[in-house]
């Protein structure tokens, strides 16, 4: 029997030496979401990246996925990935948690012509911003987006309309009603309607946002239940429910963008990130699109949102690891990254947006309609000052508290409920007072 | 006339009970065909292009292309090597100390008697524990001890899962061994470990291999643990296959090709376990 | 002195047992009563600065505690949707567990392809059903269903988010039911064929000799496969992550998938430890109560 046991541990011995190896000296590990542009980074990296004896590793995840797990590693201290791809929602706690590394020092060590070569100046503020606290950056943004009005000029010709440069809601809203014409298939305004803090969540806190409302005051006191947030959520519905999609709740992005390239719907309020699918190849609108401001109320100006895609440093990594990963965090967020993209495909869907300013000069964009608008829109953006009164937060189409993903899915769950009629806009805001409420007790931010 | 009736009758009669057959067997063979489409399907579009596949068809021209790109992709060969790994020494080391706990359950003393008997309740209940009740401490742990990028935390839970398995099952072969045979062999001087090795398992030999092949198909179709404690270098098929579910009507065909390869083992070796799964699993619960 | 001996005086056979029972006692017990000892702890990951401290029941609050019965909590819905789930999943592989078996039975040449047929989709792996029921099935353009419908003129309605339940429960019978069908026809075939004969030529018609003659006979059967099906069933995650997500909104989460999220989306260990808790807490009701039936039903033939 003892040699049964001692059998089975020499198993045990033998395999570990037979089994293969799982990490090769520097192996920097990184996960990226599923969406075009992470899938291009993954594809171009194997083919192009090259630095002495490290090996990139990048699997792709669904979005999902991949922030549930990065959330879970890094606040439990784990290091099975180097750098961590996340956006201004995560950077902002984490850094405060020292979940991810300070950059400025490893940015003081480079060389003036690494400096010269990387241009730090040219990294559109609002992005640096939303990845940096105290002014010392944790991330390195890859892409982004903004967020503006498209319309379909072609519809506003046929009725006459026009639209102004920078539009407010209560524009916005009469535009969509004379545009609405169920009986032809036309249908005003759409935006995302399925809940989700992610989802309606974006549109809607920025509408909050512009009409000048806010969620917490300086006292963490919870203040949904205001003139100016009843305000933004009856626009939301009137707009959809008077000129809206049909089918409003299951209406995500995807839905939204079909029913634009489509031709038969007037505006819609979304990501510059789009922009692109609509001028393509296989879009009716395309070369119809007209692009304007985020629609605005009493807050005039910084009322779209701001999302990008950074990377950042997992201080847990050994230090060999992490000298690697910033230097291919660099090389992926260069002007040569850029120029890279471009080269692989040349349709320019590869290309990592909202990031560079210099981005938006090359030949290429030259010809392309939204850039204008979209740039004038990112370099306007100011990630700390979402509100028209002072806030205790940061975070534009969100709260960069890590309570809010559970609070804004319940919010828009509640501003679902409300838009098709199941309770009353008295109850939906009460509702979601309680939420923001228990956010503030839970989190202990009365303290 | 009358004999001719009589005939006539036999026939219509064995006519109709052929006619019954068929179409009881057109019935048996549609409902299965039809239980079986989804996979076979998958199957069927392996072999076409991306733009075959974008439109279902079962009649197309067959190509090895998706297959080859498939097969060719490191990262897939990766995901294929961890699996093979976690199956292979994981059924081997469940096998190992399983066989000998259901030995001892079985034919072993123990001070008191019911001894082994809670033993083999105690086995039994950890298979109702359901993985999320283990898994929050677990995760916590292989973080901290960087156990998710190694293959060696996973297999440990997975011996630790898939053991009381093989004790359930083995130990309803075991308890068709006449006891006899042991007493006879220990009066010869065979010791226990030997009348485990030399009478035990050889007799119950079917029954230990079909509980090894059903504990592999468990192993290779894991998907929660394997999910929650692997990494980009440790993750198995399952975990690869979760990903491709937001590609709604994108990469079809690349999509059947990669879950045939997975799914293709585990089914072959399930067929090959299904008598001894009924037993196995079957007279031990129906008796206790 | 031989081993054997020496295992005589001390009657123990330990050292056979041991190894097994302490892996499995190390990766599954011992996380258990870890994870009840997080239950009674406030902890959120995403919250370092926030202490651990003892938090006794209100973990278990958090999710029990009914405020006004309009407004309960989502945990009860959970619950309800995954008793519902897991009970109808039981319920529909039984009975077409049961009429495919008696439909099998019958001897015509190749039954036995026609039966591993059956049993292919209880070896496919989860995810891979999901995704490929979810692609190749179930969507709206490019899925059979989709195709066939539009042929018949019809609109095809997503299922998945539509019918989020509906969708989980047929796909976990798809899953399922061929293990009910392997167990009951093993059942069947273990009946004496002059049994059957015996009743044929007293007059019993084939209504007769399924529900009151096999039916009964195979009852054991049955009961072990939903005993061992509600088993796996409750703690399915890969189909249900990889079809519905849970979704929409929560219409489609089950305990497990409520753990999951407790603590990889809010990061709350200490309340996705009461979450687990109380998973283990509702299979051991549930295998309590059809074992219990199970009990009942022998004593009573006995």
């Amino acid at each position: 029997m003892k040699k049964y046991l001692a059998s089975i541990v020499i198993f045990l011995l033998a395999l570990s030496i037979a089994a293969p190896s799982f990490a090769a000296p520097v192996t920097i590990n990184i996960a990226v979401a599923n969406n075009y542009i992470s899938q291009a980074l993954s594809r171009i990296a194997t083919a192009e990246y090259k630095a002495e004896g490290v090996t990139v590793s990048i699997s792709v995840l669904p979005e999902n996925d991949l922030r549930q797990r990065l959330t879970a590693e890094a606040s439990t201290g784990g290091a099975a990935y180097d750098i961590y791809y996340i956006g201004p929602y995560e950077a902002q706690t984490w850094a405060r948690n020292g979940w991810i590394e300070n950059l400025e020092p490893y940015f003081e060590k480079l060389t003036p012509e690494e400096k010269a070569w990387y241009d730090r100046d040219d990294l559109i503020k609002g992005m640096v911003q939303s990845v940096s606290l105290d002014g010392k950056a944790y991330g390195t943004p890859f892409y982004g987006e903004g967020s503006f009005l498209m319309y379909n000029k072609e519809l506003f010709a046929a009725k006459g309309l026009t639209m102004p440069e920078r539009p407010t809601w209560d524009e916005v809203y009469e535009l969509a009603k004379k545009i609405h014409d169920p009986s032809n298939g036309i249908v005003g305004m759409t935006m995302r309607g399925a809940p989700g803090w992610g989802m309606s969540g974006a549109p809607f806190v920025t509408m909050v946002n512009a009409f000048g409302g806010k969620f917490f005051d300086m006292d963490w006191n919870a203040t949904v239940d205001t003139p100016e947030q009843r305000a933004a959520w009856s626009m939301y519905k009137k707009i959809l429910r008077e000129a809206g999609q049909p089918d409003i709740l299951s209406y995500t992005y995807n839905e939204c963008v079909a029913l634009m390239q489509s031709g038969k719907c007037g505006m819609y309020y979304d990501a510059t990130s789009i922009a692109p699918p609509l001028e393509g190849a296989d879009s009716v609108v395309r070369g119809k699109m007209g692009y304007v401001y985020a629609p605005h109320d009493k807050l005039e100006r910084n009322n779209a949102w701001l999302w990008n895609w950074t990377m950042c440093l997992n201080p847990k990594a050994e230090q060999a690891k992490k000298d690697a990963a910033f230097k291919f965090m660099l090389w992926a967020t260069s002007k040569d990254y850029v120029a890279l993209a471009l080269k692989h495909d040349d349709t320019g869907s590869s290309i990592p947006p909202a990031v560079r300013s210099s981005t938006y000069k090359m030949p290429f964009y030259a010809a392309i309609p939204y850039v204008d608008a979209e740039l004038a829109v990112l370099e306007s953006m100011d990630f700390t000052k979402p509100c028209l009164d002072p806030v205790p937060y940061v975070g534009l189409q969100y709260i960069a508290i890590p309570e809010f993903a559970d609070a804004g899915d319940k919010m828009t769950q509640n501003l679902a409920d409300y838009v098709v009629d199941n309770i009353t806009l008295d109850e939906a805001i009460k509702r979601t007072q309680e939420v923001f409420e228990a956010v503030a007790e839970d989190g202990a931010y009365k303290d | 006339m009358a004999e001719n009736n009589i005939d006539e009758v036999r026939q219509s009669a064995t006519l109709h009970r052929l006619l019954r057959g068929f179409l009881l067997a057109v019935l048996i063979y549609g409902i299965a065909v039809l239980y079986f489409f989804p996979i076979l399907y998958m199957f069927l579009s392996g072999f076409k292009t991306e733009a075959q596949a974008v439109n279902p068809r079962i009649f197309f021209k067959p190509t090895l292309v998706t297959y080859k790109k498939v097969l060719g992709d490191p990262t897939m060969h990766q995901y294929l090597k961890n699996s093979l790994f976690q199956v292979g020494f994981g059924t081997i080391l469940c096998l190992a100390l399983g066989i000998p706990a259901a030995f001892a359950i079985v034919f072993g003393r123990f001070n008191k008697k019911e001894t082994p008997g809670k033993f083999y309740v105690w086995f039994i209940t950890t298979i109702l524990l359901p993985p999320v009740a283990v898994l929050i401490p677990l995760f916590t742990w292989y973080q901290k001890f960087n156990l998710i990028n190694t293959p060696w935390g996973l297999l440990a839970v997975y011996v630790g899962t898939h053991i009381p398995i093989v004790v359930w099952m083995v130990h309803s072969f075991f308890s068709d061994i006449p006891k006899e045979i042991f007493e006879a062999a220990e009066i010869d001087g065979c010791t226990k470990f030997q009348q485990m090795f030399r009478i035990a398992v050889p007799l119950a030999r079917t029954g230990i291999i079909s509980a090894g092949l059903l504990v592999a198909v468990f192993i290779w179709n894991e998907f929660f643990l394997g999910f929650n404690l692997t990494g980009n270098p440790t993750a198995t098929l399952p975990v690869y296959m979760a990903r491709f579910r937001e590609q709604q009507g994108q990469f079809v065909a690349q999509l059947s090709a990669a879950s045939t390869i997975s799914v293709l083992p585990a089914v072959i070796l399930g067929w090959l376990t299904q008598k001894a799964l009924v037993k196995g699993l079957v007279s031990g619960a129906v008796k206790g | 002195m031989p081993d054997g001996l020496q295992y005589r005086h001390k009657k123990s056979d330990y050292p056979f047992l041991l190894p097994a029972v302490i892996i499995v006692a190390v990766m599954t017990q011992v996380p258990f009563l870890t994870t009840l000892v997080f239950s009674f702890i406030r902890w959120n990951l995403s919250r370092p600065d926030m202490a651990r401290i003892f938090y006794g029941l209100r973990n278990y609050a958090y999710f029990l505690r009914i405020k006004s019965l309009s407004e309960l909590h989502q945990f009860y819905g959970v619950l309800f949707q995954t008793v519902v789930i897991t009970m109808m999943t039981l319920f529909f592989c039984s009975v077409f567990g049961f009429m495919l078996a008696i439909l099998f039975d019958h001897p015509i040449p190749g039954v036995n392809i026609a039966r591993t047929l059956i049993l292919g989709p209880f070896f496919v792996m989860s995810t891979a059903s999901g995704v490929i029921w979810k692609t190749t099935i179930l969507n709206t353009t490019f899925g059979w269903y989709g195709v066939i419908s539009k042929a018949l003129g019809m609109t095809p309605v997503d299922f998945i988010s539509y019918y989020p339940k509906v969708t989980i429960i047929t796909l976990f019978t798809w899953q399922w039911l061929p293990f009910f069908f392997l167990v009951i026809l093993a059942g069947l075939q273990g009946i004496e064929k002059d049994l059957i004969d015996c009743a044929r030529i007293d007059g019993a018609n084939w209504w007769q000799t399924t529900f009151k003659i096999k039916l009964p006979l195979i009852v054991n059967h049955l009961q072990v496969a939903i005993m061992l099906g509600l088993v796996f069933v409750i703690k399915e995650f890969g189909l249900i992550l990889t079809t519905t997500a849970g979704g929409p909104g929560t219409r489609s989460y089950t305990l497990p998938y409520y753990v999951y999220m407790e603590i990889f989306s809010a990061s709350q260990v200490g309340r996705a430890g009461a979450l687990a808790a109380m998973t283990v807490l509702l299979t051991l009701v549930l295998v309590n109560l059809i074992y219990r039936s199970i009990q009942r039903r022998n004593a009573k033939y006995r």
